[in-house]
């Protein structure tokens, strides 16, 4: 009797798998492909090396699978190997330049570009390409630790206890890392906004 | 309520995980101080900002082509 992959479940294809069942696998690479490689091209925005990381991703699927105890947890599995992967690939990258979680301040300084409420500027100024590059820059330049959770919450929208279980880190943790993550690109984009501030619009006095 | 606290609350406030009371704390705040109304519309814009960032793309068939061959080298000939 044939063998319906496509409605198999995750932890059923995951099951064949580590049994060597190939078709098996390939159903898991259909499912997923396209998750990993986007993952991982946002993570380096680098498509080459978006595609080297899938590859490596799932070999290691055939590798390691027999590591993954509970076989429905394999797609948070998958998502954490993605971004080890990704991580290896950007430090690579950067060997003899700093480490990526350096050299960036503990306290994120929030008084100089709190005030300015560049929200309400037309929507030409807030998309031009100008601006777009700018936050891209600025989710790139993230610590590494808020980085991931940005790009998982933000861009691709995970939810927190996904990001939670794939990063092996507590819901509070992703919260915390998204949050200032958040705060620094938002001051990023009040730094670069604030050229088209008038001086009347910027409320002055002190933090309460 | 002052602004540090709401900084701290910003994220669950956005996300609607505080209590009512919590929330209504903030709200009256944020009616009286124009510099946390302000964090309050640019953090939400940088969260819609940032989701206008993806650049969604499709692994190709040639890209997918290059992942089976891979892996059919590593499964071997038995698949």
């Amino acid at each position: 009797m044939s063998i319906n992959y496509k409605e198999l479940k995750d932890a059923e294809l995951v099951s064949k798998i580590k049994q060597g069942d190939g078709e098996a696998m390939e159903e898991i690479v259909k499912r997923y492909s396209d998750k990993v490689y986007n993952l991982a091209f946002h993570l380096t925005r680098d498509k080459a090396g978006a595609e080297e990381i899938m590859q490596d991703v799932f070999l290691t699927v055939l590798s390691k699978i027999n590591t993954l105890r509970d076989d429905a947890y394999f797609s948070t599995w998958l998502y954490r190997v993605t971004a080890n992967a990704a991580y290896g690939f950007l430090r690579a990258l950067s060997k003899g330049k700093k480490g990526m979680d350096q050299g960036y301040p503990n306290d994120i300084e929030y008084e100089s570009t709190y005030a300015y409420d560049w929200s309400t500027l037309p929507e030409d100024i807030l998309l031009s390409d100008e601006s777009k590059t700018m936050l891209i820059n600025a989710i790139d330049e993230l610590p590494e630790s808020m980085r991931t959770v940005v790009i998982m919450k933000d861009i691709e929208g995970f939810k927190n206890e996904e990001i939670a279980d794939a990063m092996g880190l507590s819901v509070p943790a992703v919260k915390s890392r998204l949050h200032r993550g958040r705060l620094v690109l938002r001051q990023r984009l009040s730094n670069y906004f604030k050229k088209y501030a008038q001086k009347d619009t910027i409320p002055t006095g002190t933090t309460r | 309520m002052n602004c540090k606290k709401i900084i701290a609350l910003l994220h669950d406030y956005m996300d609607e995980n505080l209590p009512e009371d919590l929330k209504e704390e903030i709200n009256s705040h944020l009616n009286e101080c124009k510099k946390c109304k302000a964090l309050f519309h640019t953090y939400s814009l940088t969260i819609t900002l940032t989701k206008k960032v993806e650049t969604y793309c499709n692994v190709t068939p040639e890209m997918m082509d290059r992942l089976k061959v891979l892996l059919h080298t590593r499964l071997g000939p038995n698949k």
